[in-house]
């Protein structure tokens, strides 16, 4: 091998390790630096094409499949798109990361603000599918808490949780599984539209978030005593 | 032994990244991207059951949304985009190298028949070879186009470097 072809070739691919090439390289200094050149020079392009990935890409994408057996009709379906998109753009929203009360305060008002809690009412996630995305943050399901019609992975306050919609009477029902909040007090909140509460667990803890006359209190109950931590 | 669901889910957090950044190479806007790789893993899903060895996953993928891209090209007769240097732009931290911006720009500047192998090569991991087959062309033209897509990536690269130290 001459040194125009072995440096056509390690343009071509400088990864190659044929016989040829590493006889020519081992006899020829330049042909040697010329690879490690071209060598950078694939690690500076693979730098270049690492562009941002949207932090709620895969979650998306589970959300879409999981939601496909269903087969719904037209206006179901576009309400669960519509909801996985607006749960999305909140996922997708970076946040500071929360270690106080008061930022874990602020982070679950701001991903709840900005994620929506809308939902197809008539979808149900199964129990075996809500833990299967619970188990991912180390949290397991062992009793129902109610009709689960929204089960997400999420970031809030920029860390690793869950986004549940449970839908009942009160009409929906936002709980976030915040395994890494470590919060000492339960902290109870209102807005004019919309009542809620973050409180300690074993190892994190929850948000439970609904309507003002939403019955966040017994929610609460039904949460704490139905997760168990991995 | 897996079920279908764990793969997928394993499928979709170990190489939505790697797909999503080659489909937003390929047709140089981040919501057609988005959309294109969750067309992929529908895709995926309903035949994960044909791939058998996991360490194939990532070229297969990357062939099922080649051709989800194509599907897209004849349902809606597009054109095909260049990657949009704003987007990319936004993307780009500013305290990112140089080096990297001039990059995206030659990136941005190569013809398709240029960049689609280097992309196959970078990203998927494929081998001249099945470039080759994948594009269906020969080894030999596989060989040319990657090695003038990088000739011309280095000589992007130097000219940045050199209007640099004249500043």
């Amino acid at each position: 091998m001459d040194c125009l072809s072995f440096r056509r070739s390690i343009l071509a691919d400088p990864g190659s390790n044929d016989d040829a090439i590493v006889e020519h390289a081992d006899g020829c200094k330049h042909c040697r630096d010329f690879r490690a050149d071209i060598r950078r020079l694939d690690a500076s392009i693979i730098q270049a094409i690492k562009i941002p990935v949207p932090e709620s890409l895969p979650a998306k994408i589970l959300l879409r499949q999981s939601n496909r057996p269903r087969r719904a009709s037209g206006w179901r379906w576009a309400i669960a798109i519509a909801a996985c998109c607006v749960v999305a753009i909140g996922i997708g929203l970076r946040s500071e990361t929360a270690e106080s009360p008061a930022q874990w305060l602020g982070a679950v008002k701001r991903y709840v603000d900005r994620s929506g809690i809308s939902t197809d009412p008539a979808a149900q996630i199964a129990h075996r599918d809500l833990n299967e995305i619970l188990n991912r943050i180390g949290v397991h399901m062992d009793e129902s808490i109610g009709t689960v019609t929204a089960a997400i992975p999420c970031r809030i306050g920029n860390r690793a949780g869950a986004h549940l919609v449970i839908t009942g009477d009160g009409g929906p029902v936002t709980v976030l599984i915040m395994p890494e909040a470590d919060l000492p007090q339960i902290i109870e909140f209102k807005t004019a539209k919309s009542t809620g509460v973050i409180a300690p667990c074993p190892r994190g803890s929850i948000a439970i978030v609904g309507g003002a006359t939403a019955p966040i209190n017994s929610i609460k109950s039904k949460v704490e005593k139905a997760i168990s931590f991995i | 032994m897996w079920d279908k669901k764990s793969r997928f889910t394993m499928l979709v957090e170990a190489l939505s990244p790697d797909l999503y950044r080659y489909a937003y190479w390929l047709v140089g806007d981040q919501d057609i991207a988005e959309d294109l790789v969750q067309e992929t893993y529908m895709r995926a899903w309903r035949s994960l059951d044909s791939l058998r060895e996991a360490g194939a996953a990532k070229a297969w993928l990357i062939t099922t949304l080649r051709r989800e891209n194509a599907r897209r090209f004849s349902r809606k007769s597009l054109e095909r985009v260049d990657v949009d240097v704003d987007t990319l732009e936004a993307t780009i931290g500013s305290d990112d190298k140089l080096e990297v911006r001039a990059l995206h720009q030659a990136l941005r500047d190569l013809s398709t028949d240029y960049r689609d192998p280097l992309l196959l090569q970078v990203i998927g991991g494929f081998n001249i070879r099945e470039i080759a087959e994948e594009m269906n062309l020969s080894t030999g033209a596989v060989t040319t186009r990657l090695f003038r897509a990088r000739q011309k990536l280095r000589a992007a690269l130097d000219g940045e470097r050199d209007s640099e130290v004249s500043k």
